[in-house]
């Protein structure tokens, strides 16, 4: 039985190849993008399982409250955390630390060198904490000694061209140290960026750097500890309060520190990659709301796809119900057919699963270049993933296959044996709603890439309300006003100026202040720059002046009283309550500023500085966070408050003037390479996960376009093909082709209608709530609705065209023998 | 051995009621070739549609077999038409995507029969209707006569008690039409119920017995055979 089954199957595939090809074809393009979706969300739930024992390590992370503010969710931690917490808690077996360098050391081998951004300095312990994948050395030992550097396989081949290298020198900014490991490279889902780890106890590693400025609210390292077998964080994490107040002891600081609630929290490794924070992390964090959405984009391919097969089945089952009939006069039951039409939408899948695989393998190196990220297809590895892929298919098999069987089985033999007429297979109805169904999920992804495409946009230029046009950032620790005026000399450069960590990367160091204007406690950023900073990306005063050179007291002068004066943004005008710009002048605030090297961080008093000048709002920041009441002034030239160069080039002649900054950088810095982005380049980075996101959905978005592009094609063959006596009539009643063709393109333009009133309030609701996760966007314009019904109409319309023209020019005489 | 008492079949559409049977009552013996005759329209294919179990009457007793199948579920005609029906159909009606021999073949399937002792029956019905040679082509490749014929084969391959035949020789030639004839009047000698309708009074003729229907009733029966 189950071989005419099969052979009816199989010829009517092979009969109706435009139909079984564009059903094939929609099914495999649909799997294969929902594979390589669930790739990507199997590989967000999958970070950080490369370390053995995975479970019992967790990084130390801190949640830092200051009265009335927003909680900060803190990466990095102070220097002391770590040993504290190998001393206070027994269960814990090994803690270390690891700090990412902040200004990128240049590492040589020979005469060949590099600055190397992704250097770490780690602890004794980090590989003890951590374990990883290792080609040679011992290491558990590998930091033991401090002029120990372990790297990764790549680093090792580029350094050395082989990939075990042990006991060779390396010069890590000029001074020696010996490999003791190589790993393999880490996965691309780890939390982790480092390839280069290098021993903090090496005398001038980051860390041996870091010690000497170590304060309780210093955060700059990770902190990771790995507890002992059979030991649960759950017997720590009651104790941590009382080891905060012991450790951190926040009263015996200024009133901005004493007023800061500490939450310490230990985060099991495997859950960092999912937990959203504010400071210090490495890589930007997944958002489990976006996975969802995004998985949730791949179901709806996978549904269109669906529905293509529903209809295209369904609409071509008057064809079949000749077998039907004669098959039921044979006695075949009601569930004799229905298995029959599902074992064939069985074969469906089984063909469109296979040359989803071939796809999805074809376009996962793309893929992983998009994402940025080493995601393998390993099916014929891993058990889940095949189970997982077999059982989806199933699923879609049964879905997709109940229907078509149901009407299918469902054909009376007396109706349709007396020939004639085949009948169309079930409700006209459903299959119009199915269509609408695939339309509307058109509709809403088409609306959604454009919103996400029109905020990033929005994100990337306007919305940080600053002219960064031609201007380059050249990173300097620290930025000297030395190296500024060289670099202003070069033909090209119009204006140059220093600013602070906390002025370009808000997102990883934030300096807030418990300040006392007119009595009142407020807390603001503070935000060190230079004289010019402001004139470099076009902000002009709202009220006030700006920082002016000529004026030596309006920069930091050691030793003073006084603070140096303040220029505030606007939103500091408005929590400080005055009713303009122009009301905040002249007012005095008090504030505190570690300028004096000699005091510790956190000792300094409160001195007073008035306010010169109002600019408007802006950020280097994402548009996630709102922009903070922030008090600018002209700092001192430590790195602290001053890491980098903005140079604002004239653009005329862009490669000379980068040649002439490189030569007088080489002549100021010497060796060291220099280091500079242009800041549009720059800023990418705090949306790179938009972008992808984005990205992502408009991928999906065309993929969905395709097939239901192709289900349509095929579906206005056949029923331009089943109306083509109708049409015969009408011409002999005297309608011309343009008639025709608006009769056939209205049946199609109807249902494209009828989706937009699907996908315009549930993309309405989805984009709001989307949007609503920036402090800043744009508003869900009207015309974007537009232009998505737009492109779903001409969709709709181009498929059907073709056959509508083809039917609508035939002479009447042929339409009507056709029948 | 069949026997209609007082059926009616109507016909509902949204805008009229159509009488197709109307008050037929009627025995059928076994092993008895009945030719059945009228106008179009008369309710011919509604009355062996009723036979065969595809339709059911709108009120009135059908013993099939001795057996009132009036309100059985459809589950049980499924089976009886199975164990014991054969059909023909004037438009033919083979499956375009089966080859002849499993186009045959259909009618044992779903008795859930052993695949070698099918294959065998199918040959040997081919054989029967002189097909054999044609076994692996598809319906469109035969013409009218033969694909009749393959019909035929299909529905002889069960061994059924009653084969229903709807016009089989209404779309063919004169040949085409006697060899066929001869296939139906050869399987009512070897004992197999067989009821026809046909236009053709030549044909009718070869049968034992002739009814005719006029507007759903029985007008006439004739006795024609020794
Ligand atoms: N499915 C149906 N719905 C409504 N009326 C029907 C249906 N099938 C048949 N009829 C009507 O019932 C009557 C009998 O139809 P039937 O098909 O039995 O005629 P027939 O004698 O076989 O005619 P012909 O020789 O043309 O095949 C006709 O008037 C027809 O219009
Ligand atoms: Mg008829």
């Amino acid at each position: 039985m189950f071989r005419s089954y099969f052979a009816a199957a199989l010829r009517n595939l092979a009969r109706n190849r435009l139909y079984a090809g564009v059903t094939i074809a929609g099914l495999a393009i649909g799997f294969a993008a929902a594979m390589l979706i669930a790739l990507f969300v199997r590989d967000e739930y999958s970070y950080d399982r490369f370390v053995p024992g995975n479970s019992q390590v967790y990084r130390v992370s801190e949640s830092i409250l200051n009265v009335g503010e927003r909680a900060i969710e803190s990466d990095v931690t102070p220097m002391m955390l770590a040993p504290a917490l190998k001393l206070d808690f027994r269960q814990v077996q090994y803690a270390a630390r690891l700090s990412t360098a902040n200004f990128p050391p240049s590492v040589q081998r020979g005469n060949f060198s590099a600055a190397e951004p992704n250097l770490g300095w780690a602890d004794q312990d980090f590989f003890r904490v951590m374990p990883m994948p290792t080609i040679a050395g011992d290491l558990a030992g590998s930091l033991d000694a401090p002029d120990s550097i372990v790297l990764t396989r790549t680093v090792a081949r580029k350094y050395f061209g082989r990939d075990a290298p042990i006991g060779e020198a390396l010069l890590v900014d000029k001074h020696p140290m010996r490999v003791t490991a190589v790993l393999e490279d880490l996965p691309s889902n780890t939390h982790l960026i480092s390839d280069i780890f290098a021993s903090g106890r090496s005398p001038y590693s980051a860390l041996t750097h870091l010690q000497q400025v170590d304060t309780p609210l210093n955060n700059v390292v990770a902190t990771y500890v790995r507890l002992r077998p059979g030991s649960s964080v759950s017997t720590i994490e009651p104790q941590l309060p009382g080891f905060v107040r012991r450790h951190y002891a926040l009263e015996r600081y200024n009133s901005t520190w004493a007023k800061t609630k500490i939450i310490v929290r230990p985060v099991p490794l495997t859950a960092i990659h999912l937990r959203p924070s504010t400071q210090g992390a490495f890589k930007p964090a997944g958002d489990k709301t976006v996975i969802a959405a995004i998985a949730g984009v791949g179901v709806l391919v996978v549904l269109v796809a669906a529905i293509n097969f529903i209809t295209l089945m369904t609409a071509r089952a008057g064809r079949r119900a000749v077998e039907v009939g004669v098959r039921k006069a044979a006695g075949a039951s009601r569930r004799d057919l229905i298995v029959q039409f599902m074992g064939e939408a069985f074969l469906y899948v089984v063909f469109a699963v296979v040359f989803a695989i071939a796809i999805a393998e074809l376009a996962l190196p793309a893929f992983n270049a998009l994402l940025q990220r080493r995601i393998a297809f390993d099916y014929a590895t891993d058990p889940m993933l095949a189970a997982g892929i077999g059982v989806a298919a199933l699923l879609v098999a049964i879905l997709a296959g109940a229907y078509p069987a149901f009407v299918l089985s469902a054909f009376r033999p007396a109706a349709v044996l007396k020939g004639g007429l085949p009948p169309t297979g079930g409700g006209v109805g459903v299959r119009q709603a199915l269509v609408i169904v695939q339309f509307a999920v058109l509709i809403a992804l088409v609306l959604g890439a454009i919103t996400i495409a029109r905020q990033t946009w929005y994100a990337l230029n306007q919305g940080m309300r600053l002219d960064k046009d031609q201007v380059l950032f050249i990173a300097a620790s620290p930025c000297t006003d030395r190296l500024r005026d060289a670099v202003l000399t070069v033909p090209g450069v119009q204006r140059a100026a220093c600013a602070s960590a906390s002025t370009l990367l808000p997102s990883l160091s934030n300096i807030l202040d418990d300040s006392v204007i007119d009595g009142r406690h407020e807390t603001m950023t503070i935000a060190p720059v230079d004289f010019g900073f402001f004139e470099v990306y076009g902000l002009k005063p709202l009220a006030g002046r700006l920082f002016d050179r000529s004026r030596p007291s309006d920069g930091f002068l050691a030793g003073s009283e006084v603070n140096p004066p303040v220029v505030i943004n606007e939103t500091a005008v408005k929590k400080l309550g005055y009713t303009s710009p122009q009301a905040a002048l002249g007012h005095t605030v008090m504030w505190h500023f570690h300028a004096d090297p000699t005091t510790a961080f956190g000792q300094d008093p409160a001195r007073p500085s008035q306010i010169i000048g109002v600019i408007p709002d802006f950020t280097f920041g994402s548009m996630r966070s709102p922009i903070e009441a922030t008090l600018y002034m002209v700092g001192p030239k430590v790195s602290y408050y001053s890491i980098a160069l903005s140079a604002k080039l004239d653009g005329r002649r862009i490669p000379e003037s980068l040649a002439g900054i490189d030569r007088v950088w080489k002549r100021i810095e010497g060796d060291a390479p220099i280091q500079r982005v242009f800041v549009t380049l720059f800023t990418l980075r705090l949306y790179i996960d938009t972008i992808i996101q984005g990205a992502l959905i408009t991928i999906a978005a065309v993929v969905a376009l395709s097939i239901a592009a192709l289900g349509l094609f095929a579906l206005s063959a056949y029923t331009t093909e089943r109306r083509t006596k109708e049409i015969g009539i009408r011409k002999a009643m005297g309608a011309d082709t343009g008639d025709i063709l608006r009769l056939l393109i209205w049946q199609f333009t109807k249902p494209v209608l009828w989706a937009n009133l699907i996908a315009w309030p549930v993309s309405f609701l989805v984009l709001t709530g989307w949007l609503g996760g920036f402090a800043y966007h744009v508003d869900l314009a009207p015309w974007t609705f537009a232009a998505a019904a737009g492109a779903a109409l001409v969709i709709a319309w181009a498929t059907v065209f073709v056959h509508a023209l083809r039917v609508a020019r035939a002479k009447p005489v042929g339409a009507l023998r056709y029948e | 051995m069949l026997k209609l008492t007082n059926v009616c079949k109507t016909y509902r559409t949204t805008d009229i009621e159509t009488l197709a049977l109307d008050d037929v009552s009627l025995e059928i013996g076994a092993g008895e070739f009945v030719a059945i005759m009228g106008p179009s329209g008369c309710g011919k294919s509604t009355l062996l549609n009723v036979l065969g179990l595809l339709d059911s009457p709108t009120s009135g007793a059908y013993e099939f077999f001795g057996e009132d199948v009036a309100g059985y579920p459809e589950k049980t005609l499924t089976r009886l038409r199975r164990d014991k029906l054969g059909f023909v159909f004037q438009s033919f009606n083979l499956i375009d995507d089966l080859t002849v021999a499993e186009n045959v073949e259909v009618a044992l399937i779903y008795r859930r029969d052993a695949g070698g002792e099918r294959r065998s029956r199918v040959a040997e019905a081919l054989e029967r209707v002189g097909i054999a040679h044609r076994a692996g082509h598809r319906p469109q490749q035969l013409s009218g006569g033969q694909q009749q014929r393959v019909a035929v084969a299909r529905a002889l391959v069960s061994r059924p008690k009653l084969i229903l035949a709807d016009e089989p020789t209404g779309n063919l030639d004169t040949a085409n039409g006697e060899a066929v004839m001869a296939l139906l009047t050869q399987a009512a000698a070897d004992g197999v119920t067989v009821v026809m309708v046909t236009h053709s009074l030549a044909h009718a003729a070869l049968a034992q017995r002739s009814i005719k229907l006029l507007d759903g009733r029985v007008v006439s029966e004739t006795l024609l055979a020794a």
